[in-house]
């Protein structure tokens, strides 16, 4: 009986299944400036905050601290010898080497004892010296009498440094120190200074690795949170552009952004967004892959429904319709959601030159799309089922070059898609200099010492050339990956059942990839489910046409430019002959 | 809930038109050929008009109660035991036809492009799919629907034009081939049995509700029969029609004789893949039929769990028939008068009963 | 679980290995293609099937031994098979052949003269009926065996002898001295009620030039059409010749045109492309006037049918001849005097026209040309059109052609000048 039940459970459809959760609903057309949208800062910028005192108290409060008085246990003491038991304490001094507090006396009447407090090689050396040059040598002011403005007379008074905070909890301090602030400890105050000084060492902006194009901007995202934010607000120069920050991953406390246009991204879309980010429990967020794969619709299929881009201004282009970004301190990669098979398909090139190139590029890579993952299978539906598919002449080629070759087709196929595999891998794995040139010469030298020694046809050798330069051509590398791996299903599929297994495959793929939702949009929009406003899907329609954002992101604002943006083809005044 | 996912009029348009056109790749143009003869284009005139109607009335009877399927009101209509029998007689249809087709698309397989393939193989395929199709629900079935349009679409227009050099306008007369008592009696009869009717009444929650109802209908017949319409007449104008009676796949035939030069010939494999996706589509939308019009019926509260027992049934109808020429007098002889009766006397015995049951207590008072 | 999963992984790609074998997949190198057929009566046995199928190897150039398969054509090998059927054959010849025998490729079926005046409806149906044959191949009648015929085809500009039958086919159009028929054309019109098929020849030509008939200043015709196929007088490497048309009634073979008379049936069906031709020059009928002849547009018919049955067709045929010769040096080019040679040209067209005509009628009773689909169109049902009868009362039809033509142009030259050597 019970075994039944649980059959039955297991077997049926369980209500309010997660992935069925979140729709973008449809937003009133053409309705800016909503008051929805003006809310959305104040509500927003708590959880963060409080999100990160709760995690760091919570390791602050892990550590024993034998002589704890009354009150907080997270509240800095008055006296400047406990305050630093605690925080030698709380980093494990004296084993710890990372941690330097030092001690010194601002020069003052009278003198204050005080001690700094922050990690060596987060920290930059130039800021710090002019700070301890400031306290040290150059403060000769009388002190006030009431305690408590210690610290406000330093902050306004004495310190050189552009932020300076004033706390008064200990976990508060550990987080700042953490990321590279400085932390001075006063003598009687019960309150520290922080002083900005992060700068570790850090790699520069250089040009995208992944995403190369050739008009366009050049720069890419790097390391560091600051300088990425920063390249995006370079393009988008808007106070409605926000950046919403959270601290995650309880070792690691990564800090991740969410950035959107505060009056275009629809609000339920920055809330679903910012819910799966604060659900997510976890220890170890170094990259935003890592991100991605806690908060995608559907981690079982192939496709990847999370863009992934190193460009900024791809993420800015994809802000400006509506869309929500975020960025993992830390990773050169930047999400962004939602997102479609069809973004996935461009570079943002394609904006930057003519309508006709753009176009042109986007058809050739549909091509590259479909021959990436259909052609080895297709071709060993043809050679092994359909021989009337072909014409004769390249039919026979086909057989006489095969005559020699001892292997079935399938083992012939596999044998090079493998080897082609691996010159791959073994391209992004080899040292600098060797790692470019392997790649032509592995294949080159592989192909036709194969053909010569007739363990393939030469014909494979282009089949294989033509697929895996098909599968370079897609833009986005997980997208690519995937392919890679649908190729070798389509391979099996065709070996067995011809075409009618490719039509086996095709089917399946397509019915498991229109199920798929990317935050709530379909993800083959705007094809399968059709809505408006196609004038940049496959072709790219001239710019003045992009009159509309993609409905299907559901935008507070659809209207991207008016109906005519061209104001000189109206008014056709100066400069004529007339 | 029964998850019944929504999509807009584009892709219902579709989707029912790629239900409907699923009959054009199997035998069933053959008998209309052998109806028409030369004037085997105009059979599907008649059909079309009696299923536009058909829509009509459907939307007659839809419109009694706009938050339902037409499930719910026959059952209001008739009462709980004549309707739910009424409500059974559907099913069995949509089951009657997913098994029929499946059949057929199988033996096509085998007879155009591989004939070592067991068909048992075959049918698993279709039905597997089926499942995947139906089990993923409506809403993913109209997008692929919606995906793979183009290429269906475009790959019937293609064949229809890669055969402009055999065309002559000799076999189109005489004008009206075997009478018009037949091409317009017997070919309304054999062309207007579609699914489509009822499908699109049991889906309708889904698909829009009421308001759209019509205008999907009318559109989807419109695009299905003039596909229909334009194969035919493409056999009329290309072939001589008594061979093209002779032929079990027309469509194949076709595809067969597309010569357009040395290079760009012995293209009908590449037709293989258009059929089977059209065919997968053809079996997931009837079998998601059966099961939802099934549940609601029963009342139960999801559709998932009768798709296994409903697809066995499907398979094991499907292999009933021993012989392809049996399957093919079934679809000619008992399934398209069978699709008569949910299409188009289903919702007339509906409007008959509610006028009747209306009537009554007025009467009384 | 797992484990569970991962076995049942194993087993699907251990699976691919093995399954496609029995799910009928074939490698290219397991089996033989037959590029061509061909079928003559037996001696004992209802048929010899000859078949010839390619040899890959030397296609793709890697056939180093016995290469003396002979210059072009040693892409095939050759087998006849006596067998009681066209398809039964396929089975025996795998005996001797290690590879499958497949007919995917088959792009030409050849019958001899004899077994198609036989008739060859129950040859053709297990072709028309069998999936790897195709209806696009094309159909030849062979004048003498059809064995002999595919022996002695070295098509030496060809690789591949698939290609030879293409071009051919090809051809057809640019000299309109044969037609091209598709099986499924030939299989159609044998079925037909409004037409009756008609069929390519082709011979082996042996011998030389001896075969010559007489020109035009020695009695004989001018038009270079005045053969059929193995007679046409060419020596050279290959001895196979295309030209001419056999001539069916239902699947028997009735009678055969010769190469003149196929352009005539050509630009009857509108299907004739261009081809060069000579007729007697009007002014010394012993010498020839080239011209270079095209179709400018296809047949115009107007069908009348009285009360009593009697049909009357009216053909109106437009053609535009180019001069390439005017070997008297008469200046036909002129305006005035371009007149005379058309109205030359409209006579001797319509009259070769009407004999053509008169000859099916009387001589083979068939309808050739398809004018049961110009007269199809007056009935209403096919049950009328059916009792009607055409392909039998084709011989009482009275036809009329009516031939419009115009010299549009002169090639090159505007004038020829008399040569001054002669004089």
């Amino acid at each position: 009986m019970i075994n039944t039940k649980k059959f039955l459970e297991f077997i049926s459809y369980k209500e309010n299944s997660d992935r069925e959760g979140f729709i973008l609903k449809e937003t009133a057309d053409d309705n800016n400036e909503q008051p929805q949208g003006e809310n959305q800062p104040t509500q927003s910028e708590k959880p963060p905050a409080r999100k990160a005192l709760k995690k760091t108290s919570r390791a602050g409060g892990l550590q024993p601290e034998e002589d704890q008085v009354e009150g907080d246990p997270d509240a800095i003491r008055a006296s400047l010898n406990q305050n630093k038991n605690i925080i030698s304490n709380l980093y494990g001094l004296p084993e710890n080497k990372d941690l330097v507090i030092r001690e010194f006396v601002i020069g003052t009447d009278p003198e204050i004892n005080c001690f700094a407090v922050f990690i060596d090689g987060l920290t930059d050396k130039a800021i710090q010296d002019l700070l301890f040059q400031a306290l040290m040598l150059f403060a000769e002011r009388p002190l006030p009498k009431e305690k408590g403005g210690l610290v406000y007379l330093v902050r306004e008074h004495l310190l050189p440094g552009n932020q300076v905070a004033v706390k008064n909890l200990f976990s508060d301090v550990l987080t700042a120190v953490n990321m590279g602030d400085t932390a001075i400890f006063l003598e009687g105050s019960t309150k520290a200074l922080l002083i900005e000084t992060k700068g570790w060492e850090h790699r520069g902006v250089e040009r995208p690795q992944s995403e190369q194009i050739v008009r366009g901007p050049q720069e890419a995202f790097n390391e560091t949170l600051r300088a990425n934010t920063a390249l995006i607000r370079k393009i988008i120069r808007d106070e409605r552009l926000t950046t919403e920050m959270l601290t995650m991953g309880d070792r690691t406390r990564t800090i991740v952004a969410i950035m959107y246009l505060r009056d275009l991204a629809n609000p339920d879309l920055v809330a679903e967004v910012k819910r799966r980010l604060d659900s997510i429990k976890t220890d170890y967020i170094a990259d935003s892959g890592i991100l991605s794969q806690f908060i995608e619709d559907n981690p079982y299929n192939l496709n990847p429904t999370i863009l992934t881009t190193e460009r900024p201004d791809r993420v800015a282009s994809q802000l400006v319709e509506g869309r929500v970004a975020i960025i993992v301190d830390g990773s050169p990669f930047v999400l962004v959601v939602p997102t479609t098979l069809y973004e996935q398909l461009h570079t943002g090139e394609e904006s930057y030159i003519r309508w006709q190139y753009g176009s042109y590029l986007r058809y050739l890579r549909a091509l590259a799309f479909l021959v990436s993952f259909l052609a080895p299978g297709a071709y060993l539906a043809i050679v092994l089922f359909h021989h009337e598919m072909i014409p004769t002449e390249l039919l026979l080629a086909i057989a006489g070059n095969r005559e020699k070759v001892p292997f079935p087709s399938l083992i012939e196929v596999l044998l090079m898609e493998i080897s082609f595999e691996l010159i791959r891998e073994a391209g992004i794995r080899l040292p600098g200099v060797i790692g470019g040139t392997i790649g032509i010469v592995g294949a080159l030298i592989l192909g036709q010492a194969a053909v010569q020694a007739n363990i393939v046809s030469p014909i494979l050798i282009i089949l294989v050339a033509i697929t895996g330069l098909a599968s370079f051509a897609i833009p986005d590398y997980s997208l690519s990956f995937a392919l890679r791996i649908y190729r070798f299903i389509y391979i099996a599929l065709g070996v067995t059942m011809g075409f009618f297994g490719i039509a086996i495959g095709i089917f399946a793929q397509m019915v498991l990839t229109a199920n798929l939702k990317s935050f709530g949009v379909p993800y083959l929009s705007p094809v399968g489910p059709r809505t408006v406003g196609g004038v940049d899907v496959v072709y790219r329609m001239p710019v003045f046409f992009h009159e509309k954002r993609p409905d299907y992101i559901n935008p507070q604002d659809i209207t991207r430019q008016p109906r005519v943006s061209r104001g000189w083809i109206k008014d056709k005044g100066g400069g004529t002959n007339d | 809930m029964i998850k019944a996912g929504s999509f807009g009029p584009a892709e219902a348009i579709i989707l029912l038109t790629i239900s409907n056109i699923a009959r054009i790749f199997l035998p069933y143009p053959r008998q209309l050929v052998e109806i028409g003869a030369s004037a085997a284009w105009m059979t599907p005139l008649g059909g079309l008009v009696v299923a536009l109607a058909g829509f009509y009335v459907m939307y007659l009877v839809l419109r009694k109660n706009p938050e339902q399927t037409v499930v719910e009101i026959t059952e209001q209509a008739f009462g709980p035991v004549l309707g739910t029998l009424l409500n059974l007689f559907t099913v069995g249809f949509f089951l009657a036809v997913g098994a029929i087709f499946a059949r057929e698309f199988a033996e096509a397989i085998i007879i155009a492009a591989l004939p070592r393939l067991p068909i048992s193989i075959i049918s698993l395929a279709y039905l597997g799919l089926g499942v995947l199709g139906a089990y993923l629900g409506i809403e993913a079935l109209a997008r692929t629907a919606r995906l793979a349009y183009p290429y269906i679409f475009g790959g019937i227009l293609l064949l229809l034009l890669a055969l402009i050099p055999q065309w002559g306008t000799g076999d189109l007369f005489p004008v009206f081939g075997k009478g018009p008592l037949s091409v317009f009696g017997l070919g309304t009869f054999s062309t207007a049995g579609v699914t489509e009717i009822i499908f699109a009444a049991v889906i309708i929650q889904s698909m829009g509700g009421i308001d759209s109802f019509r205008l999907v209908g009318y559109r989807s017949m419109l695009l299905a029969f003039s596909s229909l319409i334009a194969v035919l007449l493409v056999i009329n104008l290309a072939f001589n029609w008594s061979t093209m009676a002779e032929n079990t796949l027309p469509f194949y035939r076709m595809a067969r004789n597309i010569y357009l030069g040395r290079f760009l010939q012995r293209v009908e494999a590449v037709f293989v893949i258009i059929w089977s996706i059209v065919a997968f589509i053809k079996i997931a939308v009837t079998l998601y039929g059966a099961a939802v019009a099934l549940t609601r019926t029963l009342k139960l509260p999801d559709y998932r769990p009768l798709l296994w027992p409903l697809i066995v049934i499907m398979f094991m109808l499907s292999l009933l028939p021993p012989d392809l020429p049996t399957v093919v007098k079934l679809d000619a002889d008992l399934l398209r008068p069978y699709a008569l009766i949910p299409n188009y006397l289903l919702p007339l015995m509906i409007l008959a009963a509610l006028r009747l049951r209306r009537r009554d207590p007025r009467e009384e008072g | 679980m797992r484990k569970a999963r991962v076995c049942i992984f194993m087993l699907l790609a251990v699976s691919l290995l093995v399954l496609p074998g029995c799910w009928g997949s074939r490698e290219t190198d397991e089996v033989a293609f037959v590029l061509a057929m061909g079928f003559d009566k037996g001696e004992k046995e209802n048929l010899v099937v000859t078949v010839m199928i390619a040899n890959p190897k030397v296609l793709a150039g890697i056939s180093s031994e016995e290469g003396g398969g002979g210059e072009g054509g040693g892409g095939a090998l050759i087998y006849s098979v006596e067998s009681y059927a066209p398809l039964a054959a396929l089975d025996l010849l795998n005996t001797t052949v290690d590879r499958r025998v497949s007919f995917l490729h088959t792009k030409a079926f050849l019958f001899s003269e004899e077994l198609a005046r036989e008739g060859l409806a129950k040859w053709i149906h297990p072709l028309n009926r069998y999936r790897e044959l195709r209806g696009t191949s094309q159909v030849f009648i062979c004048r003498g065996k059809a064995r002999d015929f595919i022996e002695k085809n070295k098509p030496v500009l060809e690789l591949s002898p698939t290609k030879q039958i293409e071009l051919l086919n090809m051809m057809s159009k640019e000299n309109g001295l044969y037609h091209n028929t598709k099986f499924s054309e030939f299989y159609d019109d044998t079925k037909s009620d409004s037409i009756h098929p008609s069929i390519p020849l082709v011979a082996i030509h042996e011998g030389g030039l001896e075969s010559a008939k007489p020109g035009i200043g020695r009695g004989g015709e001018a038009t270079p059409g005045k053969y059929i196929a193995g007679e046409v007088p060419i020596a050279g490497p290959n001895q196979s010749q295309v030209i001419g048309s056999a001539v069916f009634k239902g699947d028997k073979m009735v009678g055969i045109l010769n190469g003149q008379e196929t352009r005539y049936y050509l630009v009857l069906r509108g299907l004739f492309g261009r081809g060069i031709t000579a007729i007697p020059d009007p002014l010394d009928p012993n010498l020839p006037v080239g011209l270079l002849v095209s179709q400018s547009r296809s047949p115009q018919y107007t069908t009348i049918i009285d009360p009593e049955g009697n049909v009357t067709i009216n053909v109106d045929i437009y053609k535009e001849p180019e001069i390439i010769s005017i070997t008297s040096g008469y200046n036909y080019e002129d305006p005035t005097n371009k007149e005379l040679l058309e109205v030359s040209f409209i006579q001797q067209t319509q009259k070769g026209l009407l004999d053509l005509i008169r000859r099916t009628q009387e001589e083979f009773g068939t309808d050739i040309f398809g004018f049961g689909k110009q007269v199809k169109r007056k009935f209403w049902t096919v049950q009328t059109w059916k009792e009607y009868q055409w392909l039998d009362r084709y011989a009482e039809a009275s036809i009329n052609v009516t031939v419009h033509s115009k010299i549009r142009r002169t090639g090159l030259q505007l004038e020829t000048k008399p040569t001054t050597g002669g004089e």
